[in-house]
């Protein structure tokens, strides 16, 4: 059965493959030019000069053919058994209509003929999983982050590289508000800074001191170049870069973000970057388990309020007894919450928000959750931090 | 020495080059993969090629159930220039860091193409593998009217 999201990929838009196999066992594969729908159980293939191919389907029925949805770039794969070939019926006739079509635009004095249609039927139909699956993974991880980073500070232009395992160079995984790749640029050298260094990186105000850096460098070239419009544009004022580290302490990737405002970067210094990086690797590593987008959506925003109330915790802005977490604990306790909802929210389990609950009544000296919610307010907890 | 000069030539020189790792099992029923990379030890006949490793243990797995047989279609992403490279398997292995420089210059060849496409792979040692396997027979798959033909050595298809 073929799904309809399957469609575009059965447009001719880039060459197929059609893999078959000889009675043997001796795989052959080609290009072929397009898979086409015949109708939701069956494709076809037009042969023009399929020769291996249909020797091979004469013996062996079984098939496979991969095809690509330009869309999204997701590969599809058929499992195929072999029918027959036709030389009448409709398919048939839109193939011999477009080869026509393409004879006459190549103004070819030897004609592109279409012998018949081979006919199909579908076993199966699959997106190539395997093939999207780390991609997925970084998407999937990373996209939402960067969104809730907007969120949260206002980063609206950001990325995320990728380390490779043996050397220190970086691959751009996702990028957010950053068409131009010219304009990734100096965020990339800094992003690459921070996996070098093995630290976050938080860099304010260097506009003015680039452009008279770069303008000393471009008049020591032979041929003088000058500081352009688009140098001035690419280069913005502040810069931060985040290494995201995986079980093994090893940076697997470096978040960073540029603007020119320096408002969105003004409640990081290099203690609260430092607590970003550590809560950040937890974080992406917990989201690699997690399917649901709801559920990923909300322990982004968890870990995110988490970096700062540990900051605000560092810097002596709440003054409390309460580590961070069990700050987080009362806070959702202050909003009405029950041990189940705040486990929930918190992706903790619920005997663990049982365990906080206890040593904040300890460290209190209190025993109800209504004078946990009071010691909230009036201490100003609540605020956002 | 199988692939002669000609498709050594083609192998390690065109850009973009498609690669397309065919294998089939106990059942005959074939299956492929997308390579991201070819390198060539030509002393001895053998093609190393780079696969994402979340398919290696479907393609082994049809590997040791079938007859052992891998198929690789080689082509030229703007002249349509392809081989087809029939062979024994050899071996696997896990990529290394000497071969970061393969699969890194093989995504910014496919990105001139299909930019879209290939950024979406961050290609590195980490997430590929490398089949191996012993290059015994060569056909032409270049559309025209040489398309499944044997290949006879030193004679290019396309000199486009």
């Amino acid at each position: 059965m073929i799904p309809e999201e399957m469609m575009p990929a059965l447009m001719g838009v880039v060459p197929a493959t059609l893999i078959t196999s000889s009675k043997e066992g001796i795989p052959n594969i080609t290009n072929i030019s397009r898979v086409w729908y015949v109708d939701s159980n069956h494709v076809a293939v037009a042969n023009h000069m399929l020769k291996k191919s249909v020797q091979n389907l004469q013996e062996n029925p079984y098939a496979f053919i991969r095809t690509i949805d330009t869309t999204n770039f997701s590969t599809w794969e058929l499992e195929l058994e072999y029918i027959g070939f036709r030389t009448e019926g409709e398919i048939f006739a839109e193939m011999k209509t477009q080869y026509e079509v393409l004879s006459m635009m190549l103004e070819s004095e030897m004609p592109i003929t279409v012998i018949c249609a081979e006919l199909f039927t579908v076993v199966s139909a699959r997106i190539c999983e395997e093939e999207n699956s780390h991609l997925r993974l970084l998407t999937e991880t990373y996209h939402p982050l960067l969104e809730q980073l907007e969120k949260k500070f206002g980063w609206d232009r950001s990325a995320v590289w990728i380390t490779d395992d043996f050397v220190n160079q970086l691959h751009l995984a996702i990028v957010h508000g950053l068409d131009e790749e010219s304009a990734q640029k100096v965020l990339q050298r800094v992003a690459q800074w921070s996996s070098q260094q093995e630290k976050p990186v938080l860099i304010n105000n260097i506009r003015s001191q680039y452009q008279y850096a770069f303008t000393t460098f471009l008049n020591q070239l032979p041929e003088k170049e000058k500081f352009s419009v688009e140098n001035y544009r690419n280069i913005n004022q502040n810069y931060v870069a985040i290494p995201v580290r995986n079980k093994d302490k090893k940076i697997m990737a470096v978040i960073g973000s540029q603007s020119n405002d320096e408002l969105f970067f003004s409640e990081f210094n290099e203690d609260l970057l430092h607590i970003a990086s550590r809560i950040l690797s937890q974080l992406i590593e917990k989201l690699h388990g997690l399917e649901d987008d709801k559920e990923r959506q909300k322990m982004i925003a968890q870990a995110l309020d988490r970096i700062l109330l540990e900051g605000s915790k560092r810097t002596g802005d709440k003054n409390t007894v309460l580590s961070p977490r069990e700050l987080q604990v009362a806070l959702q306790v202050a909003q009405g919450l029950s041990n189940e909802e705040i486990a929930k929210a918190l992706f903790l389990s619920k005997r663990t928000v049982t365990t906080h609950l206890e040593r904040i009544f300890q460290k209190l000296s209190i025993n109800s959750r209504t004078a946990l919610a009071s010691y909230v307010i009036e201490n100003g907890l609540s605020d956002s931090p | 020495m199988i692939p002669d000069h000609t498709v050594v030539k083609f192998l390690k020189r065109t850009e973009p080059l498609f690669i397309h790792l065919a294998v089939s099992n106990v059942d005959r029923h074939p299956i492929s993969v997308r390579g991201f990379g070819v390198k060539i030890d030509d002393r001895i006949d053998c093609l190393n090629i780079y696969i994402l490793k979340a398919q290696t243990e479907k393609v082994l797995s049809y590997l040791s159930s079938g007859n052992g047989v891998v198929a690789c279609l080689f082509t030229d992403g703007f002249s349509n220039e392809s081989y087809q490279i029939i062979g024994r398997f050899i071996n696997y292995k896990a990529s290394i860091r000497e071969d970061l420089e393969i699969l890194t210059g093989y995504r910014k060849s496919s990105l001139k193409l299909f930019p879209k496409m290939y950024a979406k792979f961050p290609l590195s040692t980490a997430i590929c593998d490398v089949i191996s396997y012993k290059a015994e027979e060569i056909f032409v798959q270049t559309p025209g009217p040489y398309a499944g033909s044997k290949y006879q050595k030193g004679e290019a298809t396309n000199d486009s």
